[in-house]
């Protein structure tokens, strides 16, 4: 061990890996934004007494949510292997990390957006419909911008964890801050390095959480 | 303008089955304010939803302006709705808009142009009373002015029938009387007819002019409100009126007037229209020789003419005091005996 501090640190390669990380959280968090919605938004309407209230399919959409969001993020990254070979042709970069990101965070945000809209007041439903709203305006007008805070700061809870998948996602090769702290820092004794990608993530964790923050706050006129 | 014909509305199946409206029937006039009122769980929420098809009946028919509202289902049935507007006792704003995004939302649904929203949604605001505040959001509003906000939302797309879900009974005595007196104002000049669902007989006294009586999902009793208030025939109506006419205190009066007077006798009065006007009570005392106490009276003011009530103790010869309520029935006065001497 060099008794340099930071003298270890490779200071381009933590750059390229801070920025694979970026992209991996940044394009995860877009999918698992729009997939989770989807989930929510279907679980919510086919729920008893809602627009759509179907039985069958709030059961099996409700199953697949509970299931993958259940599963250990390291183990689904192993098992979705041959998937990902599938979508993404290989099993090294950031790109093969993202289909178990996003399988593996959708259906936790999904969750999130169903309480965000049991939360809204049944009566602006009732309002709308009453005005002779459609489902999809009902959806657009009413379900999405009512829960707009709650949509936003779960996102970024959500995204915040997709940090730390990422970091996991290093044991398939996917790059990123993760991979560096534990092959480059971890496995050769490097302890700078472990230190240096840490404090790296908190700030990719700090700046989310910040902009979340400021969001739900612009947007909550309750 | 309204026709409810047998109409019954189960929830629920086998033994957990409940009747919420149970064979109804009903007409309502073009240009009338009518009220239906009942205590919760009579039935009187799911009516009302009924009548834009929030709910669909079990059977029976509903008819509002020129659509078989019963029969009618998808575009047709949301067509309909904006002719059929609703206003809510929790005002059911969306706090995420402004005022007056609120009040555009239904022109938006209707697919009325940005520009014409623009307008009609300034006319609606000045309208209710809210001129300056479009820009506020609901959360910055009180409940007056929220529930002005919701009336001028419901106004937004031209509607020939008013829904009124209770839309006083989450605000204060003043501003409720604010509200009802913007809800008569907007029937006399648009000719809208409303409909209104309420447990306050105070609500039915000061705008309505005919009344449904709701019990157990059945109407109990329906009539002019004058003619309801004046001979009302069902034991619940009887509890309603109570509300009005006999507030807590007279109740108090009259426990205090038989303890300190405990040989008189108890009588109420009931005037209708203009007999309220005239010296019934002066003539009775120069025509016989007995005590009259005076243990509560007030008179209130319906849509259809005055209506008063006056609790009276008669002290005296036993057949003198017949004598003399025998008077007031041949006055024409109404006259219940609620208490006797001992």
């Amino acid at each position: 061990m060099d008794n340099d501090f930071l003298g270890n640190v490779d200071w381009d390669k933590m750059w390229q890996a801070t920025t694979e990380t970026l992209y991996m959280t940044a394009l995860s968090t877009v999918f698992t934004f729009v997939i989770g919605l989807a989930l929510g938004i279907l679980l919510f309407l086919s729920s008893p007494g809602q627009l759509w209230a179907n039985r069958f399919m709030n059961i099996v959409v409700g199953a697949f949510v509970n299931i993958f969001r259940s599963i250990p993020f390291i183990i689904l990254i192993i098992l979705l292997i041959p998937v990902t070979i599938f979508i993404v042709g290989t099993m090294r970069g950031p790109n093969a990390a993202l289909p178990a990101l996003i399988i593996g965070a959708a259906p936790f945000y999904g969750r999130m957006v169903l309480i965000a809209l049991q939360e809204i007041d049944k009566g602006v439903i009732e309002a709308a419909k009453s005005m002779g709203a459609k489902t999809s305006t009902i959806i657009f007008k009413v379900l999405l911008p009512e829960s707009m805070p709650a949509l936003v700061s779960g996102i970024t809870v959500t995204s915040i964890a997709l940090v730390g998948y990422t970091a996991m996602a290093g044991v398939i090769g996917a790059g990123g801050l993760g991979t560096l702290a534990f092959l480059d820092g971890f496995q050769r004794s490097r302890e700078d390095v472990v230190w240096v990608a840490t404090i790296l993530i908190l700030i990719i964790v700090f700046i989310i959480q910040f902009i979340g923050d400021f969001f739900v706050n612009k947007l909550d006129k309750r | 303008m309204i026709h409810l014909q047998n109409v019954v509305k189960h929830f629920g199946t086998g033994s957990n089955q409940i009747k919420a409206v149970d064979d109804v029937s009903f007409s309502v006039q073009e240009g009338e304010i009518f009220g239906i009122i009942g205590y919760s769980g009579a039935g009187k929420s799911t009516l009302i939803r009924l009548l834009n098809g929030l709910e669909m009946p079990t059977s029976g028919s509903i008819q509002v302006g020129g659509t078989k509202i019963s029969s009618t289902t998808g575009k047709e049935l949301r067509k309909a709705r904006q002719k059929v507007s609703m206003v809510f006792q929790h005002f059911n704003l969306l706090w995420s808009r402004t005022v007056q995004e609120n009040i555009a939302f239904p022109l938006e649904i209707a697919g009325v142009r940005k520009a014409e929203r623009e307008k009609k949604v300034t006319e609606l605001i000045e309208l209710v009373g809210l001129s300056g505040r479009a820009d506020a959001y609901p959360s910055e509003l009180s409940g007056g002015q929220k529930q002005r906000v919701g009336i001028a939302r419901a106004l937004a797309n031209d509607p020939e029938v008013l829904l009124c879900d209770e839309a006083t009974s989450a605000l204060d005595p003043e501003t409720t009387d604010s509200i009802l007196a913007l809800l008569t104002g907007i029937n006399e000049r648009l000719g809208l007819t409303i409909v209104l669902i309420t447990h306050e007989m105070q609500v039915i006294r000061k705008i309505c002019h005919r009344v449904a009586v709701m019990e157990a999902g059945k109407v109990v009793e329906i009539g002019n409100v004058l003619d309801v208030f004046q001979s009302p025939k069902a034991e619940i109506t009887k509890r309603f009126l109570a509300q009005v006419t006999e507030p807590d205190a007279a109740k108090e009066a009259i426990q205090h007037i038989q303890d300190e007077v405990p040989t008189g006798k108890l009588i109420k009065l009931v005037f209708v229209g203009e007999r309220t006007e005239q010296p019934v009570l002066a003539s009775l005392i120069r025509k016989y020789d007995i005590d009259v106490n005076i243990v509560q009276g007030n008179i209130s003011h319906t849509q259809g003419g005055a209506y008063g009530t006056l609790i009276l103790q008669l002290v005296g010869d036993e057949k003198l005091v017949e004598q003399a309520i025998h008077h007031l029935h041949e006055q024409n006065v109404q006259t219940e005996v609620i208490g006797n001497g001992q």
